[in-house]
């Protein structure tokens, strides 16, 4: 069973986002600024949502992320999921 | 040691020809899959980037099939999708509380859930897989989706919505 992530929730809308001249969609960009941060830190796919999630309200979008997967999973470290082992 | 492997696709339009007239132009999709095919390498993945015009159907599939067919138990598999989300009425025998299966815009046409997730149980049990998607996954059920396309392109302030 995949964990998928997904930029908004059911009926929601994904927006794009411009950071100077550069266009984004505001979900990839919190999620990519949040797992840069977060590399070391063994943060969980949960946490991770909740993270972006925050930038994004911060940023004024009203834009929910999900995540859904198998539970374990989700609340273990990204970085172990995604790790050659 | 396992293999990674990973796809993104990052769709800034699509082709108008296959969606009566609408292009569905966007202006961050393949930044995002650059970005985080960026992200992925550090990590040690193979990837393959699919942009725009080579964000066709065929060629997805193909990649799709392609990566289940190498990747083994405990390999990863990671998957991006940037572009825009629709609907279709729900064709499949799955049980969709709304009635419809949503999709994905790809260059020449759309995909479906259905037909990504029969995909990926194509590949090896205990291959994990990771999917982003930054698109509208649903829109309102009541609206026609195929008669929606550029209605429901909505603009709010100097955002584009990705969705149909």
């Amino acid at each position: 069973m995949p964990v998928v992530m997904t930029a908004c929730n059911e009926g929601g809308y994904a927006y794009e986002y411009h950071h100077g001249a550069i266009g984004h969609g505001i979900f990839t960009y919190a999620l990519a600024k949040e797992f840069r941060k977060a590399r070391q830190a063994g943060v969980s796919f949960n946490e991770l949502r909740i993270r972006v999630n925050t930038v994004m309200k911060n940023l004024r979008y009203d834009q929910t992320s999900n995540v859904e997967g198998p539970r374990k999973i989700c609340a273990g470290p990204v970085l172990a999921a995604l790790r050659k082992r | 040691m396992p293999s990674g492997k990973s796809l993104y696709i990052g769709l800034n339009a699509v082709d108008p020809k296959q969606y009566s007239g609408w292009s569905g132009e966007l202006s961050g999709c393949e930044f995002d899959a650059k970005d985080m095919r960026t992200i992925a390498k550090k990590h040690g993945f193979a990837t393959t980037l699919r942009l725009t015009k080579s964000a066709t159907r065929n060629k997805i599939l193909g990649d799709l099939k392609r990566a289940a067919k190498k990747l083994r138990r405990n390999d990863i598999f990671f998957l991006s999708y940037s572009g825009h989300g629709g609907q279709v009425p729900n064709t499949g025998n799955d049980f969709e509380p709304d009635g419809f299966d949503e999709t994905g815009c790809l260059y020449d046409g759309e995909l479906i859930d259905d037909e990504l997730y029969a995909t990926l149980a194509n590949f090896t049990a205990g291959v994990r897989i990771f999917v982003l998607s930054d698109s509208c996954h649903s829109v309102c059920a009541s609206i026609e989706p195929r008669m929606s396309m550029t209605k429901r392109r909505v603009i709010v302030r100097d955002l584009t919505c990705r969705s149909l």
